[in-house]
């Protein structure tokens, strides 16, 4: 993961820098935003095997579009955008592409549809453990499994993702407490306590 | 009520956002209320297990991160090196890659090549009207209209299409150029490819040495022989002699692959490396591009620009390549490119497009990558690949649609039944769908499919082979 301490350029700098014709600006926004893309795709579409890809589509359609961003300082909302907006096409078009197939319909969980797609690292994922939280992650309403998301994917701290987000650091903290509430109960952890 | 009031805070005390003042009074309530206490280990627990959840997908972010940086230049972060750096380190390999070129046509000598085109030595040579008698630098493989390829003198400007040439051999200082709907393939005597778009011209100065006048080309050199194109830009090209440089900018690939163009306005050129060593030379400055990257010759500058899509910008290739047969090793690795990975659903749409425009020339490709080891661990590769299949295959593919049916994913199998009730008129008294369930039913309709095949199949016909396809 990418140190913080490492950053010697902000966002804006990168961006103008890309916009300058330096392709390294490029390299390094997408280092460090990469993570944060793919937390973002991944607690929208709740596919943890699409994300990836989704993020990267994003990604380079961010840098396509990049001379249209007229605030570099806002490029990481701009580019949730942008994620938002892949994810959106990507939900749409499994929706149309997959519907005639009677074991591809839309009524299974599209994590399912995933269990034999390529990824290096399945067999961790496969564990049991790990299945089920990452489950009931995925199972947590929108803005709760994004801001564990982003925190998870990229260890971003609460101030970061009040800015990403647009919310204050309180809301962060308010998500992130009810997030693990609600998943330690769903767990049974909560009850195990008492 | 200090417990109602600490609570809310453990969450972020645990991921260390707490401020320094908050902290201290929360941990001093930590020690002395155990009920808190046990909340917080509670929370800790399932931090380190969110932690150790997410760590293969931490991992795959920084990998496709990389893997997206890895497609622009420069990998260190910026700010990390000096701009001037860079610039020097590609100045002397751009340098010594030019050194070698000097040196491989000091050696090789391409404009005194004396081989002839294969086939030609044996036939008299009648040079067209207008066409001197230069040595033989070029000849036309194929092109989707020879009506639209022409071949010219340029001293004359004598232009005749290639259809009207009984050998369409290019001397040295000839030119070739098409017309906005024909596309065609050039080989040179030292084996360099040469793929025109429609409404390009070039010259050819040497075997090894291009002139690009106006639209765009592909062009793949070899190990033995580079390949030197020069684009001609208005305002910056010199009086055209073959002994002179033509132009202060000119783009060198050895053993590499790259794609040029000219604006239309002709003052801006576009150099894109596909594979291999590509440099880029103005005056005693070049800069060598790493595979996909895009260079500019602009107002007298070099320049980068932002990579278009490797496979789509090269599309218009795909005619030429599908009228080199089924079997055409370019066209099977194109489908497979095209094919790419699963998810990326905006370019995939555009792939998958490219893909269908092959029309039935892209099912033999697909039909083998069905079975390569990325789409066996992809499948959404695999049925995408399936999909298209099962729209455009046509009849010789039925023998391998009954194979399908055996398959063991049952998209798979659903798409082969599709496409052979689509073909045939036939179920074998089995639905399309019945395919996609794992029951026994579809295994003993298998038998039933293969029967019916050993008794059709000579009502059907089989694939053309290439040598056919450039027959007819």
């Amino acid at each position: 993961m990418h140190s913080r301490d490492d950053i010697t350029a902000s966002d804006a700098d990168l961006v103008r820098q890309a916009g300058n014709g330096r392709p390294d600006a490029y390299g390094e926004l997408a280092r460090r935003w990469m993570p944060r893309v793919m937390a973002v795709c991944h607690a929208r579409v709740r596919c943890r095997c699409a994300a990836a890809d989704l993020a990267q589509e994003a990604l380079l359609r961010g840098f396509r579009d990049l001379v249209t961003l007229k605030s570099p300082e806002k490029f990481g909302a701009w580019l949730r955008g942008i994620a938002d907006r892949v994810c959106l096409d990507w939900l749409k078009s499994k929706q149309r592409s997959e519907a005639p197939f009677s074991r591809l319909s839309g009524d299974r969980n599209p994590e399912e549809l995933s269990v034999r797609d390529e990824d290096p690292l399945a067999a961790v994922d496969r564990a049991e453990e790990t299945n089920r939280l990452m489950a009931e992650v995925e199972s947590l309403s929108e803005s709760h499994r994004e801001v564990l998301m982003l925190f998870y994917y990229d260890d971003m701290s609460y101030r970061e993702m009040a800015r990403l987000l647009g919310v204050s650091t309180a809301t962060i903290n308010a998500r992130l407490t009810e997030a693990r509430r609600r998943l330690r109960e769903r767990l049974g952890v909560a009850e195990e306590n008492r | 009520m200090s417990c109602e009031r600490f609570r809310p805070l453990l969450s972020a005390w645990i991921d260390r956002q707490i401020a320094s003042a908050e902290r201290s009074e929360l941990e001093e309530h930590l020690a002395e209320c155990a009920e808190c206490r046990t909340e917080a280990e509670g929370l800790r627990e399932l931090h380190a297990d969110l932690h150790r959840a997410f760590a293969p997908r931490r991992a795959a972010a920084v990998h496709v991160g990389e893997r997206v940086a890895a497609m622009f230049p420069g990998r260190a972060a910026a700010g990390h090196r000096p701009p001037r750096g860079r610039r020097r380190e590609w100045i002397s390999s751009a340098l010594s890659m030019a050194l070698g070129f000097l040196l491989a046509v000091l050696l090789f000598q391409p404009w005194k090549s004396e081989r002839g085109v294969p086939g030609e030595r044996d036939r008299p040579r009648e040079p067209s009207a207008g066409v001197p008698l230069s040595p033989a630098v070029a000849r036309l493989v194929i092109a989707t209209d020879p009506k639209g390829v022409e071949l010219g003198d340029r001293v004359g400007g004598i232009w005749q299409p290639a259809s009207e040439v009984a050998l369409f051999v290019c001397p040295s200082e000839g030119s070739v150029r098409t017309r906005e709907d024909a596309r065609c393939e050039l080989l040179t005597t030292d084996g360099c490819v040469v793929r025109m778009n429609g409404g390009a011209e070039i010259v050819f100065h040497s075997a090894g040495r291009i002139e690009l006048k106006r639209g765009e080309i592909w062009c793949r050199s070899t190990a033995q022989a580079p390949l030197e194109v020069q684009p001609s830009l208005a305002g910056a090209t010199a009086e055209l002699s073959s002994a002179a440089p033509l132009s202060p900018f000119s783009c060198t690939a050895a053993d590499a692959t790259c794609v040029m163009s000219v604006s239309e306005s002709g003052d801006k050129a576009l150099v894109t490396a596909a594979a291999g060593n590509v440099s880029v030379k103005l005056h005693d400055t070049s800069v060598q591009l790493q595979p996909r990257e895009t260079a500019t010759i602009h107002g007298g500058q070099i320049g980068c620009e932002r990579p278009a899509d490797r496979l789509l910008a090269v599309s218009w290739m795909q005619p030429l390549l599908i009228r080199k047969g089924h079997e055409d090793p370019e066209l099977a690795q194109r489908v497979e490119d095209l094919l790419g990975p699963s998810g990326r659903m905006d370019l995939a749409a555009s792939y998958e497009a490219e893909i269908r425009s092959l029309g039935e020339y892209g099912v033999l490709p697909l039909l083998r990558s069905l079975e390569s080891p990325r789409s066996r661990s992809d499948r959404g590769r695999q049925l995408c690949a399936m999909r298209i299949v099962s729209d455009l295959a046509p009849a010789w593919a039925i023998g391998d649609l009954i194979g399908l049916l055996s398959h063991a994913d049952p998209g798979v199998r659903g798409l082969a039944a599709d496409a052979l009730q689509r073909l045939t008129q036939q179920t074998q008294g089995i639905a399309p769908e019945t395919w996609r369930d794992d029951g026994a039913e579809w295994e003993a309709a298998v038998a039933a499919w293969q029967a019916w095949w050993a008794r059709n199949k000579d009502r059907y016909p089989t694939l053309p082979s290439a040598s056919l396809l450039r027959s007819s």
